[in-house]
């Protein structure tokens, strides 16, 4: 089963146990590909109204929170995640002023963040961790099975608001499925591995590079630990700080565009909490002015050499 | 909408002390405001009485309103009080909203007051979504929006008519024009808009009215709200208004001084007195009032309420 295609199965699972009035909206929801097979057959779900709107962003932000209001779960779908930042104002200013309402609804906007390079310098933001800051709103990754199974079943129809970004490199790749693991013993951070010779932790959408450094260690007879955080206000760093005083090395990857990056974070309390620690953070590379026309723009490991130079704190 | 003539009412003695509450209420808290009292931006609605009371006796227990940020007079019309009002300004745990809205944002969900929100054309698209969900789960009630000619301009005026329009939601959009945004007119800041045009345009109701008199208020309002509901589409209600307690800025070719309509702040010019009338039938709904009824009776009835009114503001 593709990416595309899990996610598109729980989520009309999860509609379909809504006990609610629920509402999927936003562009072409119901027609055409929908939205590449995103909401495709959620018209057919008892309870569950789809609309496909006009390119009325800042309205359809507004919207999910009036339905919010009115005790119907709102799901808005959009292609791209720039489409997003026409409905920054909602985001931001309408959710400060009902943050502290009780409210029983969820709204819920899931963005697919596409930058595969070649879109050109206004359509592919991938900056989730900024929407994130501005608004503070709960932000969810998904990378993995065991990341959409979290985030569509224990967060996208809890009460209250959040942002979903999703992938669309992983789009048409099958699902990535990490075999059984124990539930997190944090929310939003999921532990695919333990090891001792490294802890790499990935943001955004940099699981699979992650892999590829944990993969190099395993070739030379070594194992790292590896973490995954897919909540964007995540701030509880105990179970990857334990971690990394075991291991006394630290590489952080992510593919995130922002400069306001929520893994500095973590950076800063492992600076803080192991000092002796060795830290590498990789990142994406500058968007600079050469780098603003299509490109084959990607976060970029050299796993090898990574695993190779050791003892060089790069932070 | 237009082509339908709103059936007349009978002008009753409550409605015009409800008009004159809503005045003495807001003297009482431009004294407050003049003496330094308040920390936070008020928007007084000198002025904007009529339209508030007219809705607030249209609008039924299950319709719910969307306010800008001067909502002031909605508030009151819909029977806050004026102790409850003066103690959110303040702060205080004893306001309306607990000291946690202020003036800007004032909400009051148990009177229908849902949402408001101090950003321009914010509440329109919430407004949508609180109209559509209202649909959805088969509720009886309409939700009513007020924005004004500046609010307009924002581009989620054209957007959240567009959805109501194409979705057939019925809701009232009240459009208070007192021909200024802030301290610049409509002629200052843009060219004319045709709002029945504009309304024909998009599929939406469109109806004008005096917002001086109460009674012409709340006759086409109530034609407005029947027709919203029949129609399932939004109609847009414009309300001629002026907002009292303008001043004066010193200014070369202005031997009088460039009239400057009043924003927000205290109205420096405006005293406190049992009579609270302002300008004339044309511009102020409690001149207006004179003209249904007797001057003598409501100088009589407006002293009882400034008496009774006096003993919730605090010393």
């Amino acid at each position: 089963m593709t990416f595309v295609e899990y996610l598109n199965e729980q989520l009309r699972v999860a509609l379909s146990l809504r006990p609610g009035p629920t509402v999927v909206y936003g562009q072409n929801v119901a027609t055409g590909s929908c939205l590449s097979g995103l909401t495709r057959g959620m018209d057919t779900i008892p309870g569950c109204t789809t609309i496909n709107t006009s390119n009325a962003e800042n309205t359809l932000v507004g919207m999910g929170f009036g339905l919010m209001l009115r005790g119907v779960d709102a799901l808005l779908c959009l292609k791209q995640q720039d489409f997003l930042l026409l409905g920054i104002d909602q985001l931001v200013n309408t959710w400060n002023a009902l943050r502290h309402r009780d409210v029983r609804a969820a709204f819920a906007v899931i963005t697919i963040v596409v930058d595969n390079g070649w879109e050109g310098p206004q359509s592919c933001l991938n900056n989730l961790d900024d929407f994130c800051s501005l608004s503070r709103i709960p932000g969810h990754v998904i990378n993995t099975r065991h990341e959409a199974d979290a985030v569509i079943h224990n967060t996208v129809f809890t009460s209250g608001v959040k942002i979903i970004a999703l992938p669309q490199r992983l789009w048409r790749s099958p699902m990535p499925d990490l075999g059984s693991l124990p539930p997190p013993t944090t929310p939003g951070i999921q532990h695919y591995r333990q090891g001792d010779a490294a802890t790499v932790v990935t943001f955004n959408f940099a699981l699979s590079q992650g892999l590829g450094v944990a993969d190099a260690f395993a070739r030379r007879g070594q194992t790292a630990s590896l973490f995954s955080v897919t909540d964007v206000l995540c701030r509880n760093w105990d179970a990857i700080i334990a971690d990394v005083q075991k291991t006394k090395r630290l590489i952080v990857l992510d593919d995130s565009k922002s400069i306001n990056r929520s893994s500095d974070a973590l950076l800063l309390a492992a600076k803080i909490a192991v000092p002796e620690a060795t830290i590498t953070p990789i990142r994406r590379a500058p968007f600079t002015e050469e780098r603003s026309s299509p490109n084959s723009d990607s976060l970029t490991v050299d796993a090898e050499a990574l695993v190779e130079a050791t003892g060089k704190d790069m932070l | 909408m237009s082509h339908v003539p709103p059936q007349p009412t009978v002008p009753d003695l409550p409605t015009a002390l409800a008009v004159l509450r809503v005045r003495l209420a807001q003297i009482f808290i431009n004294e407050l405001y003049k003496a330094g009292r308040f920390r936070i931006p008020i928007h007084l609605a000198l002025g904007h009485e009529a339209i508030a009371v007219a809705v607030a006796q249209t609008l039924d227990d299950h319709d719910i309103l969307v306010l800008p940020h001067r909502n002031l007079h909605y508030a009151l019309a819909r029977g806050a009080g004026l102790a409850g009002v003066i103690d959110e300004f303040l702060l205080r745990d004893t306001g309306l909203a607990h000291g946690n809205l202020g003036a800007m944002n004032l909400a009051d969900p148990a009177r229908g007051l849902v949402y408001t929100s101090s950003i321009l054309g914010n509440n329109l698209g919430v407004a949508t979504g609180l109209a559509l969900g209202g649909t959805i789960c088969g509720d009886s009630g309409l939700t009513c929006v007020v924005t004004g000619d500046g609010a307009m301009e924002e581009g989620a005026f054209y957007e959240a008519l567009g959805i109501l329009c194409g979705k057939h939601i019925p809701l009232l959009l009240i459009v208070e024009n007192n021909g200024w945004s802030l301290a610049s007119t409509i002629a200052e800041r843009r060219g004319p808009i045709d709002l029945d045009a504009f309304a024909k345009a998009m599929g939406a109701g469109y109806c004008y009215l005096n917002g001086a008199d109460v009674f012409h208020c709340r006759t086409t309002l109530q034609a407005a709200r029947n027709h919203a509901l029949a129609d399932r589409r939004p109609i847009i209600v414009e309300v001629g208004l002026t907002t009292l307690g303008h001043w004066r800025q010193p200014q070369t070719g202005y031997p009088n001084g460039k009239y400057i309509n009043y924003h927000a702040g205290p109205a420096a010019h405006v005293s406190i007195s049992p009579w609270p009338c302002l300008g004339d039938t044309t511009d102020d709904p409690i001149a207006a009032l004179t003209t249904h009824f007797p001057e003598p009776l409501l100088h009589h009835e407006a002293m009882e309420l400034f008496a009774h009114l006096q003993k919730e503001v605090p010393s």
